[in-house]
């Protein structure tokens, strides 16, 4: 009897202690969930499916981040947990979104907001459900055809697309785009109803992007209005600090006699900013910085994770405070997606007004559980890579300010053709110090404003002044520095090394595959073979 | 520059040294081969001296007797060797086998030792001993009990060793004679060719320096009386004994063109346990021997000391730094911020690898083939892995004897029943005896 009590007493005990353990997991799980929904705060609704593919949650991605650039906060989720405050956007666009949801096509025939419809067969339903059913006539058995669309600059794309449903409708669709499907035309964008409807979901495609895009500014701005910033810019990106002077002298100077504008990105430095390389690189940068270029500061490359913004505020206050130091006041950060997405780069980011955005090609940190787009809610002067059409350079769309890059290495040439294209495009390249800025860091503030920089709110002198250099610094190379620069001196030395091996023992090979044939053939019995 | 960064830069430093030097002495060796190759095997003596073949065996019932018909079969005076087997606490029945052999060979002097578990079954040297004692021969000829050396091998090895007084010892090429059992005796193969045979003929060509391979070696037996035979706490006695040959003022010569086929291991637990008790002995012996290094009276072998240190020492530290370091950056715990090592060198690198290794076999017939290039490639990423466990394990063992005063034990390498000789490696035997007699 003692026995089964304390044997009843331990799997209570048990049960208890299971209990407490799994209540954090369980608390730390549903968090992220409660942290933030949809509550009318934003500008733009997004409602998409419960389970995206990859590829559809990258176009949800991408509409997310196309609304931050145009300066509009997109909130985003599920139909369960948008439909209860629908009423409460002045624009929702439903992506790719199945027919049966009751709750939610009320809400859509109840709703005085935009609606845009992309793809998925709730297009049906909220037909029915506002009565206007007749306007559907048919649906396009092929799932795929050609989309061409003409963009505002006059430029035509083409391409291939493919959809899940391409429904015909009784009603006018936009001119300038087009889908051919089998001997058929469907317009790209048409209006059912109060709503826009574009089939075609896997905006993957740089065009089709562009063509979305386009057709939500016409939806927002219907009177052939346009957001009232969409500038661009020309960024040599990348620009390492002890690359040669004189060749990046020579770029600024080609970029100079052009008369255009542009923007320099020069990358962090850790380590050895009191070199003389330094002084000179920053000198081409002021004297750069006085003829019409401006600089921006790239962010650092980051290969681990850092949680602690503390350390990220520490090295990019001493990043940024070599180049101030030499007379260089970048106006604003160039970042990876990541970092708009994820903290503590979001924060970090509150510390600068403008900031370059390039795609790296990296895991962006896009999470659908955040339900909104925190970038576009900072309030930055967002500059996102432009959507490029044509390999000009210059952007086709006229929505939001996007930049041209192009690193001064392998791109050397491609930067000089888009400053050309840039000279005779409709929309010519802009000088980002016609905008304000301002930058914090750690020990100092300074801000642009009409062309002039402040530090700490006192005027800065930025005309360019020559300073000499220190031919006779120490280095203070330890042994080991010393053999690993003596090591990158001995590429070529090895690589001519490993070729002459090569040649021997490619000789020696020949030379003794040579003699065994001979010592076959001499062996008695296979002469005659 | 970061703790990593000094390390990637000691494992690069480290690693291209090892690979020029490697491809240096690849280069002699080949210089030397094709010069052996020319001039032959050597003048034929107007008396040939006395030799006695020891062959130490423990527990070798599946080979033996292929190795004694061999040894019986030697283009030599008959009555100018003996063959002495030392069945060494043998459990299987390695004693009839040898038996039957005896009463089969009656007219030739076929010695056979058999040592109980009081004197035998303590390793090789100590087997050696054993036989040494009872042998009578002015050279000694060492064989172990897997082999089978071609008829001209012995032969070739005494005229060679007979041409001047100051060669202490002569060593003949080991070939496998079961190349073709599995993945892992075909890497043996290659790897025998290129480090053991092809290496070992760089070092002399350069530095009159060879280190005796365990088997196929003939040595003046005055030399083994002067040393007190084999050491038998030395697990790699062969290294041993060359060391204490070279402190003796004789140097040790190598002659490819004796050639002997043994059975390598095919299983990679038994190679392991092999390849583990070759690292354990050298190390014991390189411990012996390190403070030579600086004295001027040891003559080469301090060069030959300098080249094991470097192997075991530069080698498996630049190797387990280079793959911590490729591991934890795939990992994203390190990373190595060194900039301007050019990433072509690597795939250069592995090019020299690649090439060095073909040069060795394309000496060879049948060697020399597109499988085999490819086989090198894999060895590369997969067989040369292997060698940082084992001396790893080795370095250990080493450690826990040292520090709980262990008995060295040896540890036998296992055999397996072979086919007979396949069709191919006939026709290759044929070939080779043809052009020598052509020769």
């Amino acid at each position: 009897m003692k026995c089964s009590m304390m044997f009843n007493r331990g799997i209570a005990l048990c049960l208890v202690l299971l209990a407490l353990l799994l209540s954090p997991v369980c608390a730390g799980a549903v968090e992220p969930e409660t942290a933030f929904l949809p509550d009318g705060s934003g500008d733009i609704l997004l409602v998409h499916s419960r389970s995206l593919e990859d590829t559809a949650r990258q176009s949800v991605e991408r509409l997310v981040t196309l609304g931050a650039a145009m300066g509009k906060i997109v909130d985003y989720g599920t139909p369960e947990q948008c439909a209860a405050v629908l009423d409460q956007y002045d624009y929702v666009i439903c992506y790719d979104l199945p027919g049966g949801e009751p709750e939610f096509k009320r809400a859509m025939k109840d709703t005085d907001a935009n609606l845009m419809i992309i793809g998925g067969e709730i297009v049906t339903g909220y037909l029915e459900s506002t009565g206007n059913s007749q306007l559907l006539m048919g649906e396009e058995p092929q799932k795929n055809g050609r989309l061409s669309y003409t963009f505002p600059t006059g430029q035509t794309c083409q391409g291939i697309v493919s959809w899940e449903h391409l429904y015909r409708f009784a009603s006018d669709g936009c001119e300038s785009g087009a889908i051919q499907a089998g001997a058929e035309d469907y317009p790209f964008c048409v209006q059912v109803g109060e709503a826009r409807y574009i089939p075609v979901v896997d905006l993957s495609e740089n065009f089709v992007l562009g063509a979305v895009t386009e057709e939500i500014v016409q939806w927002m701005w219907p009177y052939n209005d346009r957001p009232k910033d969409y500038a661009q810019f020309l960024v040599l990106d990348s620009v390492y600090p002890f690359m040669s002077a004189e060749s990046l002298l020579e770029l600024v100077e080609q970029v100079e006699e052009a008369s255009v504008p542009y923007v320099i990105s020069v990358m962090p430095l850790n380590d050895h900013n009191d070199y003389p390389a330094m002084t000179q690189f920053c000198q081409v940068l002021a004297y750069a910085q006085s003829k019409g270029g401006t600089i921006v500061l790239h962010a650092p490359i980051i290969h681990k994770t850092v949680e602690d913004v503390q350390e990220l505020y520490e090295k990019l206050t001493d990043m940024t405070m070599a180049y101030v130091r030499n007379g260089v006041y970048p106006v604003g950060i160039q970042v990876p997606l990541s970092w708009i997405n994820q903290e503590p780069y979001l924060t970090l980011l509150k510390r600068y007004r403008t900031v370059f955005v390039y795609d790296d090609g990296a895991d962006t940190g896009f999470d659908l559980d955040a339900h909104t787009s925190l970038i576009a809610r900072q309030g930055h002067q967002l500059v996102y890579p432009i959507v490029d059409l044509d390999q000009s350079g210059i952007s086709q769309l006229e929505c939001f300010p996007s930049a041209a890059y192009a690193d001064c290495g392998s791109q050397r040439d491609t930067f000089l053709r888009y400053a050309q294209n840039g000279k005779s495009a409709g929309k010519p390249y802009m000088d980002l110090r016609d905008y304000n800025h301002s930058v914090w860091l750690n020990n100092c503030y300074f801000s642009w404003q009409n062309r002039s920089v402040y530090l700490d709110g006192k005027l800065v002198d930025t005309t360019f002044q020559p300073v000499e250099y220190d031919t006779e610094f120490d280095f203070h190379r330890s042994p080991l520095v010393r053999m690993s620069v003596d090591l990158q001196n001995q590429n070529r030395f090895l690589m001519v090394v490993v070729l002459i091996l090569s040649v021997i023992f490619l000789s020696g090979i020949a030379y003794a595959r040579r003699r065994m044939r001979k010592r076959f053939f001499s062996a008695p019995g296979n002469e005659k073979e | 520059m970061t703790f990593i960064d000094a390390l990637s830069l000691y494992a690069i430093i480290s690693i291209w040294l090892l690979m020029i030097m490697n491809a240096v002495l690849s280069i002699g060796g080949f210089i030397y081969y094709m010069k052996v190759e020319k001039q032959g095997r050597g003048k034929p003596l107007e008396e040939y001296p006395t030799v006695s073949i020891l062959v130490p065996a423990h527990n070798e019932a599946l080979v033996i007797v292929r190795t004694v018909r061999a040894l019986l079969n030697m283009e030599y005076p008959v009555d100018r060797y003996e063959v002495i087997v030392i069945n060494d606490n043998s459990t299987d029945d390695t004693a009839e086998k040898l038996e039957e052999l005896q009463r089969e060979f009656p007219d030739r002097r076929l010695i056979v030792i058999s040592t109980g578990p009081e004197v035998g079954g303590k390793g090789k040297s100590n087997a050696l001993n054993i036989g040494f004692s009872v042998s009578t021969g002015e050279v000694i000829a060492i064989y172990d009990a897997d082999n089978t050396p071609e008829s001209d091998a012995l032969a070739i090895l005494v005229e060679n060793l007979m041409e001047d007084d100051k060669i202490g010892a002569v060593i003949g090429k080991f070939r496998t004679r079961n190349r073709n059992a599995s993945l892992l005796s075909r890497f043996v193969n290659i790897e025998t060719l290129a480090y053991q045979c092809m290496n070992q003929a760089g070092r002399y060509f350069f530095f009159k320096l060879c280190t005796i391979p365990g088997t196929n070696y003939v040595i003046r037996r005055k030399l083994i009386e002067e040393i007190g035979g084999w050491d038998t706490k030395a697990l790699s006695e062969d290294t041993e004994i060359s060391f204490r040959l070279y402190r003796m003022g004789y140097y040790i010569k190598q002659m490819p063109l004796a050639v002997t086929w043994e059975q390598e291991p095919h299983l990679l637990s038994v190679w392991f346990r092999q390849r583990t008790r070759w690292a354990k002995g050298n190390i014991y012996v390189l411990v012996k021997n390190m403070r030579y290094i600086f004295d001027p009276t040891a003559g080469p072998m301090r060069l030959d000391v300098i080249y094991y240190l470097i192997v075991y020492i530069l080698m498996l530290s630049s190797l387990v730094i280079s793959d911590y370091i490729f591991i934890s950056g795939i990992l994203g715990l390190v990373h190595v911020t060194l900039g301007g090592f050019s990433t072509l060198l690597w795939g250069m690198a592995i090019l020299v690898f690649v090439f060095n290794m073909m040069l060795t076999l394309s000496t060879e017939k049948n060697e020399f083939t597109l499988n085999s290039a490819l086989l090198v490639l894999l060895m590369l990423f997969t067989y040369a892995k292997l060698w940082v466990f084992v001396v790893l394990k080795a370095l250990w063992l080493s450690f826990e004897d040292q520090v709980f005063h262990k008995e060295v034990k040896w540890d036998k390498t296992v055999r397996y029943e072979e086919e007979t000789e396949t069709s191919e490696e006939e026709a290759a035997l044929q070939e080779e005896l043809l052009h020598k007699k052509g020769r």
